[in-house]
């Protein structure tokens, strides 16, 4: 008979190789996004181009479009993901994200503002207004959230239900702004609700870089305090977790996150809401695992789904927010079944 | 080690669920009943104690000293409230519960010591078959047994269970609280556990203490204090010794 705390020890290793797997798979599906185009370069061309270039054209698309594109799936879908885990955590709700909690409709207000009446919460003029206005909704949403959390005798159950009059609301909001739009800005608009890495560049990939490095190196800190709150606030507090400051920091990272990956491709759903529930049935919910599980889900499926916008119609470039979720929805059923055979 | 609760008061709103509760010391070494009907508030007089909840006024007292001066670390290094049980579905393996627990709260370990210390208490309450197992896939009597583990691996001064019996088969209720007993009286530790079930009081517990509209209205040795009259008085029940018209009468149950 094994020991004990060999089967743990085994078991933490098949979790470490799962982590391992899916950074390969992340590897393979980034790729994959850089040999994807309109311009026919592939694979092979790609990865010698990658280590010596002869082809200037190639050094140019590779560089210049493909590159930051690839680099930008892989960093907001583990931004996304990353919200979603940390919210579904602290607020105890497997369907808790930064989608159905309104933060995403708040930025996609906030950008339909400056589309539609050009109008900002600060002057900023010209490329960034969307992205500042969008940002800066997101995290208007988020401290409402909070300020609402915080009132007396309202507990964080109460948090979801807030979240999602949020979302009502400005989704009316946005739909007020949509029908009296222009048709040029009601265009801009709905590419841009439909999710987009399109407008990447390097200068966002390490905005989201940094962004998404410090709230982990954060998180990562209080990884052990996060995983007892699934035990509930009295046993957190009991184990000597100060649930209420836990709370309000991870609930501002989030929103973080979410308005800074919001601002930058618009809102795209899901992610935020699966790549957790992936991440919790392979591997679990202790935070070791399950943050970093989650970030990789999320940057696999959203740099799958930008090849796929490029599959899918020969030449054309969809809108990722379109075949996130039809790439996502087999993979998280394929594993559902998988697991429940077992 | 002693334990001393005075004046303490507490509200939910208007709702005054300790109305000026007060006790005299409570000792170590031996297993204290907390009994009281439904409702009167023995879940709340624990997280009173454990600092989960702050009180309106009164004071607690660990050996002479005031627990209200003491951060939250502090407090709970000393004193651990296991909760009544709970329904939540987590996927989290028995033995990474047990870590989390000691991580959490010892967090200078070495990996090989924790691993060990995990190992003593799952063998302790006798659970090392489902150390793997995740916690969602448990009974509800499996979950309350991790949960008391995740108490008594963090060696507190005081521990205080919330009817951590409720879940459990007869054999796990005589087996875990004679248990608790040897284990109590080894560490010295102050463990006050709110339980329902009278005959288990008038077997394991040396001493009890009983609440009633927010005030404690009974206090000392069982043998004496647990009677008809204070049966009438908490429950509107009468005891009698041998009434038991179904066969046979759990006081004398022994464990093979
Ligand atoms: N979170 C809460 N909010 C408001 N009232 C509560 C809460 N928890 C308990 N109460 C009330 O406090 C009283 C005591 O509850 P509790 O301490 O759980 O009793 P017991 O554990 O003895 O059954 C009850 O009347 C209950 O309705
Ligand atoms: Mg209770």
């Amino acid at each position: 008979m094994m020991l004990v705390n060999q089967v743990y020890r085994r078991q933490r290793l098949v979790k470490v190789l799962i982590l391992i797997t899916l950074a390969l798979l992340l590897l393979v599906s980034f790729l994959w996004d850089l040999a994807s185009g309109p311009s026919r370069y592939g694979l092979t061309e790609v990865v010698s181009c990658i280590v010596d270039c002869q082809d200037k054209k190639l050094d140019l698309i590779l560089w210049q479009i493909r590159m930051p594109v690839a680099l930008m799936a892989v960093l907001i879908g583990a931004m996304l993901a990353c919200a979603g885990s940390q919210m579904q955590t602290i607020l105890n709700n497997p369907l808790a994200d930064p989608f159905t909690l309104g933060i995403s409709a708040a930025a996609a207000f906030g950008a339909a503002l400056a589309f539609v009446l050009d109008w900002g919460l600060l002057p900023v003029a010209g490329l960034y207004l969307v992205s500042v206005n969008a940002f800066f909704f997101a995290m208007l949403s988020a401290l409402i959230l909070f300020a609402i959390s915080r009132m007396r005798g309202m507990g964080y159950q109460t948090l979801v239900l807030a979240g999602i009059a949020l979302m009502f609301t400005f989704n009316a909001l946005l739909a007020f702004l949509q029908y009296i739009a222009s048709e040029d800005a009601l265009q801009q608009l709905i590419f841009w609700t439909l999710g987009s890495l399109g407008r990447a560049s390097y200068e966002k990939v390490l905005i989201c870089a940094v962004v998404l490095s410090v709230t982990v190196a954060i998180l990562w800190r209080y990884r052990d305090q996060l995983t007892a709150l699934r035990f509930g606030d009295q046993q957190a507090i009991s184990m000597g977790v100060n649930v209420n400051r836990l709370r309000l920091m991870t609930l501002l990272l989030c929103a973080l996150l979410a308005s800074v990956a919001v601002a930058f491709v618009g809102t795209i759903g899901f992610i935020g809401l699966v790549a957790p529930h992936i991440a919790r049935l392979l591997l679990g919910e202790d935070q070791r695992f399950f943050l970093i599980g989650s970030m990789l889900t999320g940057a696999i499926l959203l740099s799958l789904a930008s090849v796929f916008s490029k599959l899918v119609i020969t030449g054309v470039l969809l809108p990722v927010g379109i075949t996130t979720s039809l790439t996502g929805i087999p993979c998280f059923f394929i594993l559902i079944f998988s697991i429940r055979q077992k | 080690m002693s334990l001393r609760l005075s004046e303490l008061h507490f509200y939910y709103g208007d709702n005054k669920v300790l109305d000026g509760f007060d006790c005299e010391a409570i000792k170590g070494g031996l297993l204290t009943a907390l009994i009281g009907a439904n409702g009167t508030g023995k879940s709340s007089l624990f997280r009173v104690i454990a600092g989960i909840s702050k009180v309106k006024k009164g004071y607690i007292h660990l050996n002479g000293q005031d627990l209200s001066l003491l951060t939250l670390g502090q407090r709970v290094a000393s004193v651990c409230y296991v909760p009544q049980l709970s329904e939540s579905q987590i996927r989290l393996s028995v033995f990474e519960a047990l870590m989390l627990a000691l991580s959490l709260n010892k967090s200078g370990l070495s990996q090989q010591i924790k691993e060990h210390k995990v190992e003593e208490v799952l063998c302790l309450l006798n659970i090392s078959s489902l150390a793997n197992q995740l916690l969602c896939h448990l009974s509800g009597g499996q979950k309350q047994l991790v949960a008391l583990g995740q108490g008594l691996i963090r060696d507190p001064k005081v521990l205080l269970l919330d009817e951590p019996t409720s879940a459990l088969d007869l054999e796990h209720q005589l087996r875990i609280l004679s248990l608790l007993s040897k284990y109590v009286r080894v560490n010295k530790m102050i463990c006050i556990i709110a339980i329902h079930d009278l005959n288990l009081v008038s077997r394991f517990f040396p001493q009890l203490i009983a609440l009633k509209q927010g005030k404690c209205i009974a206090q000392g040795v069982t043998k004496t204090t647990l009677n008809s009259a204070l049966s009438e008085q908490l429950f509107a029940v009468k005891l009698d010794k041998h009434n038991s018209d179904y066969g046979y009468d759990l006081l004398d149950a022994q464990l093979l």
